[in-house]
């Protein structure tokens, strides 16, 4: 037998008149790491899509193991030993997290037609132990769980197959510090076990670093593959892009920059059971950082803020007009902006135009004499949102789900920066997105720091937070932890060993 | 850049209107678009184009109304109570309109404060004040409109009436915020919550809304029956719903909901409803079974063709 797990010759896949892939070659070799780089759009997802039976192939063959290769279902894919875990979220939010794991394979546990709970929920458990993840309450539905545990979920599930090519499509971003260690022990461990692991990520450091081989796609065709000894990021991005990539990525300063006047002040917010008495002021120009392992709350912090926690104890104030922010109809009105981290799903509507998403937090602002709001005046408010933040789409009116992760991104930024604002509470604004709409991204920010806005960063990528923030607050289980000011203190591992 | 595709589900509430006038002008030998019947089928939809008028506020928000009908009814009893206390139309339109307002308003803030799923909090109003109207009526005999209200049958009082209420909810559910927080509610609740928008205020101020169409829709109804009955307003929800569906807006709302086909949707229900009876079938089996079956393939296509549309769209952009 030969070493070569998965080969796929001239794989051809359209989606209406757009080429998602074209020609592609691509093989696998057991026990490889391979990491699969390219922009958004460039035809990653697509391709691993058809590898796992989420969508057929147009044309081109794919051989697994010597034999022909052509998944109609993930099902399928499963029971030739294929496991994936896909970027957008794939858990069953009405059902209970361990039944997540075993959808779609119930019948093991099924005995005349009835499900045996217990043993469904005792061999989750055996998963979860198994292959050393994060526990979660297996009883309990997917809907409220953060994105975080749900991304364990279906890690679990893609597990439990025990799989001999295991796809991670931007699993990573999800996660914080302690999982992603977790995740490269993992991957470490199904590498000497001579297992294939298929990895997309946009941190390109991170992939060179866990990654034998590096495929690259540009356009739907593949670029080359190059090995990781000794690749430099720089020239991957390059592969990537197909030209030079010369914008400045994070500040370039290293001290704090911010003015004097503070702009919110929060004092002692809790919320049972996530935070904990967290007290901090923004100022005038500042990017304030917050990081912290999953469970430390920082993402709570921001819902708090903008008066999304209902439950909360203590006080967010604003300083310029003594207002205190009770819910976040009075944030929105008061030059506040929140960028929830599930963009998806709490801030896009995905099944709306893109003009009624983009007008949507000024409509208060854009209303006429009667409140009217005129509908050609919010068609041209939206037109310069997308000229001014150059947003990929073929018209106001597409909806929002045809779009790529990052121009969903630019919109959910862009539709805050057009109002006057005070206050951006951005929660993992690059999640999902990548190089070159990030360096975009971390441009905006810039800018919105000089027109002196006050920033609160949340993010799980420490050098995000490095690269971008004046102070950072570090969190865990859910209080302050430490903090820190941009300067030489300003590491990863002092910041890491403040986290855990 | 792809041009943007022309929508084909924006037309099909157009396209059954016209097929159904057609096929009912063939079937009943061109009697169907006779003046005198075309102005009876405006006057018969009189009624329903109202309540839809403020029911598309719920049905935007993805949500249902089943209380219609029994508002209608309710409004219309309390009303005629008070015209009998006082002898003043004016107080009895006052009253109904009040008592269709406050029944939106319980109805939403069940569903608002109370986290009520809209379909239970509705029925349950409906099953109640059903009740409460057939005992008031079996105790209060049947009375007859007023003078005053009799002039709303009017043709001449009545049309620019309607056409002043179908502007004033256009303009609400088209061209200010809160017709937009209601789609937005209706695309996606977490996100409207999210940005800051008032949602449960929304909520309420919907149900509200569609009471008071109900109560008006009542005034219209007594003007055109002559009176208050006992079955006034039954299955009047479904019939307000159905026109609402029918017209293309779906199930869960959003930015499908449109006032222009909550309109056509009435005028179709109606043609159905008005073209069978003039074939002779007026309220026999045939007639029912007959709509049903209508209604059924306007609803599969109205369905199906929205679905393509996002099927398209969601492949040819997924990647893109």
């Amino acid at each position: 037998m030969t070493d070569i797990i998965l080969d796929v010759k001239g794989l051809y896949k359209h989606f209406g008149s757009t080429c998602a892939n074209k020609n592609v070659d691509f093989s696998l070799k057991k026990g490889e790491v391979r990491g699969l780089a390219g922009e958004n759009g460039s035809g990653k997802s697509t391709l691993l899509s058809q590898i796992s039976g989420i969508c057929r192939k147009d044309a081109g063959e794919m051989i697994l193991n010597g034999e022909p290769y052509d998944p109609h279902s993930p099902l399928q894919a499963a029971n030739h030993k294929i496991g994936i875990v896909v970027q957008e979220l794939g858990v069953l939010s009405t059902l209970p997290a361990g039944v997540n794991v075993f959808a779609g394979r119930l019948s093991q546990f099924t005995r005349f037609g009835i499900i045996n709970m217990s043993a469904l929920y005792q061999e989750a458990e055996k998963q979860f132990k198994k292959w050393g993840l994060m526990p979660v309450p297996l009883k309990k539905t997917c809907g409220n769980m953060q994105i975080e545990t749900r991304k364990m979920i279906e890690l679990a599930r893609a597990l439990s197959i025990d799989p001999d090519l295991l796809i991670l499509d931007e699993v990573t971003q999800s996660l914080s510090q302690n999982n992603r260690d977790m995740l490269y022990q993992l991957i470490e461990y199904l590498k000497a076990a001579g297992k294939t692991i298929v990895i997309i990520t946009h941190d390109l450091e991170e992939m060179i670093r866990l990654c034998d081989n590096i495929t690259v796609l540009r356009d739907g065709e593949v670029v080359g593959t190059k090995a990781c000894d000794g690749l430099e990021p720089d020239e991957l991005k390059r592969m990537m892009v197909g030209r030079e990539v010369s914008c400045a990525y994070y500040r370039e300063d290293w001290v704090p920059d911010y003015e004097d006047e503070i702009v919110l002040k929060a004092e002692e917010l809790s919320v049972s059971g996530e935070i904990e008495a967290v007290s901090f002021n923004v100022h005038r120009g500042e990017i304030l950082g917050f990081c912290g392992l999953s469970d430390s709350g920082i993402h709570t912090v921001g819902k708090a803020v903008y008066g999304l926690a209902p439950s909360m104890k203590g006080r967010v104030v604003l300083s310029k007009k003594s207002l205190e922010i009770k819910n976040a109809g009075t944030a929105l009105c008061n030059g506040m902006a929140y960028v929830p981290k599930d963009r998806d799903g709490e801030a896009l509507m995905m099944q709306d135009s893109i003009v009624n998403n983009f007008v949507f937090p000024s409509t208060t602002s854009l209303k006429g004499r009667l409140s009217f709001l005129n509908p050609r005046k919010l068609r041209t408010v939206a037109e310069k949102g997308i000229a001014d933040f150059q947003i990929k789409c073929s018209g106001v009116n597409q909806r929002m789900d045809g779009l790529s992760g990052g121009n969903k991104q630019k919109v959910n930024l862009g539709r805050w920066l057009i109002k006057d604002l005070d206050v951006l509470i951005l929660d993992c604004p690059t999640r999902g997105v990548d190089v070159g709409v990030k360096a975009y991204i971390y441009q905006l920010m810039r800018q919105a720091k000089a027109q002196g806005l006050a920033i609160l960063l949340i993010s799980d990528e420490l050098p995000e937070i490095i690269g971008m923030s004046d102070r950072v607050i570090i969190m865990k289980d859910g209080r302050i932890n430490g903090e820190f000011e941009r300067g030489d203190d300003f590491i990863q591992e002092k910041l890491i060993e403040v986290m855990v | 850049m792809k041009k943007e595709r022309f929508e084909l589900n924006k037309l099909t509430p157009f396209v059954s209107l016209i097929v159904m006038l057609l096929v009912f002008t063939v079937l009943t030998k061109g009697s169907m678009i006779s003046p005198y019947n075309i102005s009876m089928l405006i006057d018969q939809s009189v009624v329903l184009i109202i309540a839809c008028c403020g029911t598309i506020f719920v049905s935007a928000q993805g949500r249902v109304d089943l209380s219609v009908g029994v508002n209608c009814a309710f409004s219309a009893v309390i009303g005629d109570l008070a015209y009998r206390a006082t002898g003043s139309s004016l107080i009895m339109i006052v009253t109904a309109l009040l008592v269709g307002v406050g029944i939106g308003l319980v109805n939403g803030m069940l569903i608002s404060r109370f986290k009520v799923p809209s379909f239970m909090a509705t029925l349950a109003i409906l099953i109640g004040l059903r009740g409460i109207v057939n005992y008031i009526q079996s105790i209060a005999s049947v009375n007859y409109a007023s003078d005053v209200i009799m002039m709303l049958s009017d043709n001449q009082i009545k049309l620019p009436l309607l056409i002043l209420i179908v502007v004033v909810f256009w303009y609400l559910f088209e061209y200010t915020s809160l017709g937009r927080y209601c789609k937005a509610i209706g695309e996606n609740e977490v996100v409207a919550y999210s940005v800051g928008m008032p949602v449960g205020r929304s909520k309420i101020v919907a149900y509200a809304l569609s009471g008071l169409t109900a109560a008006i829709s009542c005034i219209f109804l007594i003007a055109r029956l002559g009176g208050t009955s006992t079955t006034m307003g039954t299955f009047f929800e479904m019939k307000v719903m159905t026109a609402i569906y029918v017209g293309g807006v779906l199930v869960r709302g959003g930015s499908t909901a449109k006032m222009y086909k909550a309109i056509l949707g009435a005028f179709i229900v109606m043609i159905i409803e008005n073209g069978l009876k003039i074939m002779g079938y007026a309220s026999s089996e045939v007639s029912e079974f007959v709509q049903g079956l209508l209604l059924m393939v306007i609803l599969f296509l109205t369905v199906f063709f929205e679905l393509r549309r996002q099927k398209v769209k969601k492949t040819a952009g997924q990647e893109a």
